[in-house]
């Protein structure tokens, strides 16, 4: 080991604070969109005790992590292996883990650091209730972010190219968006929706982040939830290790 | 004098995509099985059209790609087993790579020079390659020339023993070509050794101490290439035309001509010493024989491929 993993980890953070565009779609609009969704009247149609905003916050959160990894990663990744950018560092002594290892860790960073970002924005302006334990929802962000960036170097494996990566990540995104429990809750899917949203990982990512702001925040309420995590982080890394190759 | 690359044998097989394959072939052979080495301290050069697998072999040398079959040494070390310990001895310079955005100059090659576990001297690094005034700027805004210097000063960061160009004029303009040329020997005079691929005869010429030239996945031939040139069977042909139809027996005291085409009105004739040139022209001048367009021709590595692979060189 050569350059320390820190400096590795220095340059990619300093990468993805550099890119204004990514800067933009990582903290800027998940702000929006959480401030958006706060203020309109939505919540009402919900009729639940909770107020909308409360209830949005830990799934704007979860879909601001999902799309780091499938959008933000990937897109990246094919652009830097397009332009043959990895392959200018395979020809150092720098090893292939190491450099996947410095990715991942600064994107995991990231998504603590919006999950923080977002909570302070909802409890400083909107009285957000965060009655458990942060800690708790930094772990289920690193658990979910770690899983949405692996599903993102999956995707860098079957596309090369900005264009063939589009259709696939959307085909993913949209499902996970639109039935992760984000907006609403699960329960009011449809029976078939439902038992798609019961697999998805997005569902219990936004659910254990909701049951530690939400409710008492103890292991009962989102243990079912990290296990499925869990159970879903196995799957990703047994997959990567399977499909993932860094050169094409 | 020592040998710091020895190649044996060496093969790559690629698998081809279902959509190429033509009469139930189902793999491509990039190289044949080709065997040379590279000595301490000179340029070498691989020389060959797109696709001749130039690229393959020297990826295979730098521990980017595994052969199918047969051994690589570089500096003792076998290609395979100690590919890191490789890989932090030797430079290399991508045929296109491109560098990570929003960093500087600077910025890149001192993290380059931190993957080797080494300290960029970035004054020094791009004081070499002519760019001290760019050290802040970003490798977008570095003009084609520029761009290929930049990462010929990225590929030193760590005093490589080996350096490795894979097509370094590629696309420059001429003058832009030229100043690589220029460091190219520059580096090589301060003793580093130097494996370059090239489609550019003319580059292989000028920089090489030693070419092999290779066509379709094997090397057909290497030596220096004035040793090339001159063991061909003519290295310099003249031509001319007559006014009158001339019989070739007038040329018959001249004893140095290698092949004599007569074919009215021009005339041909390849020849192996430049010397011949003036009794020729006394010849012609003799028989008052008018004659007109001129032209003497030195042979070129161009004409060794040709006469190698029975092909017309096009790069």
């Amino acid at each position: 080991m050569n350059l320390s993993f820190l400096q590795l980890l220095k340059m990619n953070l300093r990468l993805i604070y550099r890119n204004p565009t990514g800067m933009f779609f990582t903290l800027v609009m998940p702000l929006i969109l959480y401030t958006a969704l706060s203020i309109l009247p939505i919540g009402r149609v919900l009729g639940s005790e909770v107020s909308y905003s409360d209830f949005v916050l830990p799934g704007i959160i979860a879909l601001t992590i999902m799309q780091g990894g499938i959008y933000g990663l990937a897109y990246w990744f094919i652009d830097l292996k397009s332009r043959n950018v990895i392959k200018r560092f395979l020809v150092t002594p720098l090893k292939k883990s190491e450099f996947i290892a410095s990715v991942l860790i600064s994107r995991i960073i990231i998504a603590l650091l919006q999950l923080i970002l977002l909570s302070i924005i909802g409890w400083w302006f909107f009285g957000a209730t965060i009655s458990g334990n942060i800690i708790f929802a930094l772990g289920f962000a690193a658990l979910g972010s770690a899983i949405f960036l692996l599903l993102g170097l999956i995707i860098t494996t079957f596309a090369d190219t900005y264009e063939a990566a589009a259709p696939i990540t959307a085909a993913i995104g949209l499902p996970l968006t639109f039935l992760g429990n984000i907006f609403y809750p699960i329960s009011s899917l449809p029976s078939g929706l439902r038992t798609l949203a019961e697999i998805l990982p997005i569902t219990y990512l936004v659910d254990g982040i909701r049951s530690v702001y939400l409710n008492s925040g103890s292991w009962s309420d989102w243990g079912t939830d990290a296990g499925m995590l869990l159970i879903w982080l196995v799957i990703m890394i047994v997959l990567n290790l399977w499909l993932f190759r860094l050169r094409s | 004098m020592s040998e710091v690359i020895i190649v044996k044998n060496l093969k790559k097989t690629y698998p081809l995509p279902r959509k190429n394959r033509k009469n139930g072939e189902t793999s491509f052979d990039a190289v044949k099985g080709t065997n040379f080495s590279v000595e301490q301290g000179e340029i070498f050069g691989i020389l060959g059209p797109n696709g001749a697998g130039k690229t393959t072999t020297l990826e295979i040398i730098e521990g980017l790609t595994v052969q199918t079959s047969g051994t690589v040494s570089v500096l003792g070390l076998d290609n395979i087993k100690d590919s890191s310990k490789i890989k932090q001895q030797i430079g290399v310079q991508l045929q296109s790579s491109d560098y990570l955005p929003s960093m500087s100059l600077e910025e890149l090659l001192h993290l380059f020079a931190g993957l080797y576990g080494k300290t960029a001297d970035i004054e020094k690094l791009l004081g070499f390659v002519n760019l001290e005034n760019k050290r802040h700027s970003q490798v977008k805004d570095l003009s084609g020339g520029q761009k290929q210097r930049f990462s010929l000063a990225s590929a030193l960061v760590n005093d490589p023993k080996i350096l490795f160009l894979d097509e370094p004029t590629t696309g420059l303009d001429p003058r832009a070509r030229r100043d690589v040329w220029d460091l190219v020997r520059k580096v090589n005079e301060q003793g580093i050794t130097i494996v370059l691929t090239t489609h550019y005869m003319e580059e292989a010429e000028y920089l090489c101490q030693r070419v092999a030239i290779m066509d379709s996945g094997n090397i057909l031939a290497i030596n220096n290439p004035k040793k090339l040139i001159e063991d061909l069977s003519h290295t310099t042909q003249i031509s001319f035309l007559t006014e009158k139809e001339v019989d070739p027996k007038i040329f018959s005291s001249i004893s140095d001509i290698e092949k004599l085409y007569n074919n009215y009105p021009k005339v041909v004739i390849e020849i192996k010493s430049l010397d011949i040139i003036g009794d020729v022209v006394k010849t012609l001048q003799e028989k008052k024989i008018s004659f007109s367009s001129f032209t003497i021709k030195t042979a070129s590595l161009e004409d060794v491929y040709l006469d190698l692979t029975g092909k017309v060189y096009e790069d």
